[in-house]
């Protein structure tokens, strides 16, 4: 798992609570470690940043 | 004897009053499932049946006439007789004031007794009832009763809570504020945590400028088994904090 394609729902934190994700950032900075168990319980969830498919032109 | 407790692990903290420094002499709660007979001819024994309601009731018996500031007078003067009235914030614990051990807290509780005993040759004492209208939530101590002069938390001070399991009905968080003195603001909050490593924000209580100060606040959804604690002060002074969650 990459934190990069997770977004926080809640704000994030390392254990003396500096924050690693506000509530919309990236997961980017969160162990990997943290991420199954955080996404298991509804803390952070798959970024739907993906680029939109561009439709083909006609002709 | 592991899991026996004595009169010395008993608190009990109603809207940010500390009321055990009453010298309590009881204090006691009592659920009750309420139950219909339903007995009918034919039957050989009495038969009853749960009707899914349950009743709470609390009850602080001959602590002492206390007229001092933020003492037992002035907590209990006032018994609730609007209906529009707020509830009070009532924490409860018997076995002691330890990181993870249990307390109760009583949500929608109303005080509706103050009986103040004067008697010829004894010290003048009080007792006091509640009437409890919501249920009595049964949860672990996060931030014992302590007196900090500046910013914590308890993962940081190897006091968190491992509940051992996660939960999914969400929780309710009590924080109770019974001395405040310096600071101009602070901002309790419970955090939760899957691996003790990443924690997330799970209940952030308002901000508290003045004492004694009591908050209930609920959160939905899945709460992780360890739990910490964490106080943030504005300014320099002191404070005396309660908090306990408990899990839906």
């Amino acid at each position: 798992m990459n934190g990069a394609d997770y977004i926080a729902l809640r704000r994030l934190s390392t254990t003396d609570d500096q924050t690693l994700a506000l509530v919309g950032e990236s997961c980017a900075r969160v162990p990997a470690s943290s991420l199954p168990g955080l996404l298991a319980s509804g803390k952070i969830e798959l970024s739907h940043a993906d680029p939109p498919v561009k439709k083909r032109g006609k002709g | 004897m592991a899991g026996k407790y004595g009169s010395a692990s008993v608190f009990f903290l109603v809207d940010g009053y500390n009321l055990i420094t009453t010298k309590l002499k009881g204090l006691s709660y009592k659920i009750t499932a309420l139950h219909e007979e339903t007995t009918g001819l034919g039957d050989a024994v009495k038969n009853s049946e749960p009707t899914g309601l349950t009743e709470v009731e609390l009850k602080q018996d001959q602590g002492f006439f206390d007229t001092t500031t933020n003492g037992g007078h002035a907590a209990l003067k006032a018994p609730v007789s609007d209906p529009q009235a707020a509830q009070r914030v009532i924490c409860a614990g018997f076995a002691g004031h330890t990181s993870g051990e249990q307390f109760v807290g009583f949500q929608g509780s109303y005080q509706q007794e103050y009986e103040v005993l004067g008697e010829v040759g004894n010290l003048t004492k009080a007792n006091a009832a509640y009437q409890v209208s919501g249920t009595a939530e049964h949860g672990e101590i996060v931030q014992p009763l302590a007196t900090k002069t500046a910013d914590w938390n308890t993962k940081t001070l190897s006091t968190q809570v491992d509940s051992l399991a996660s939960s999914a009905n969400g929780a309710a968080g009590y924080q109770q504020v019974t001395a405040l003195s310096g600071f101009s603001g602070f901002i309790g909050k419970i955090r939760d945590s899957s691996d003790d490593i990443t924690y997330a924000d799970l209940i952030t209580f308002a901000d508290v400028t003045a004492a004694p100060n009591a908050q209930r606040v609920t959160a939905a959804g899945t709460v992780d088994r360890y739990l910490s604690y964490d106080g943030d002060v504005t300014g320099s002074g002191s404070i005396t904090v309660f908090s306990g969650l408990s899990r839906l």
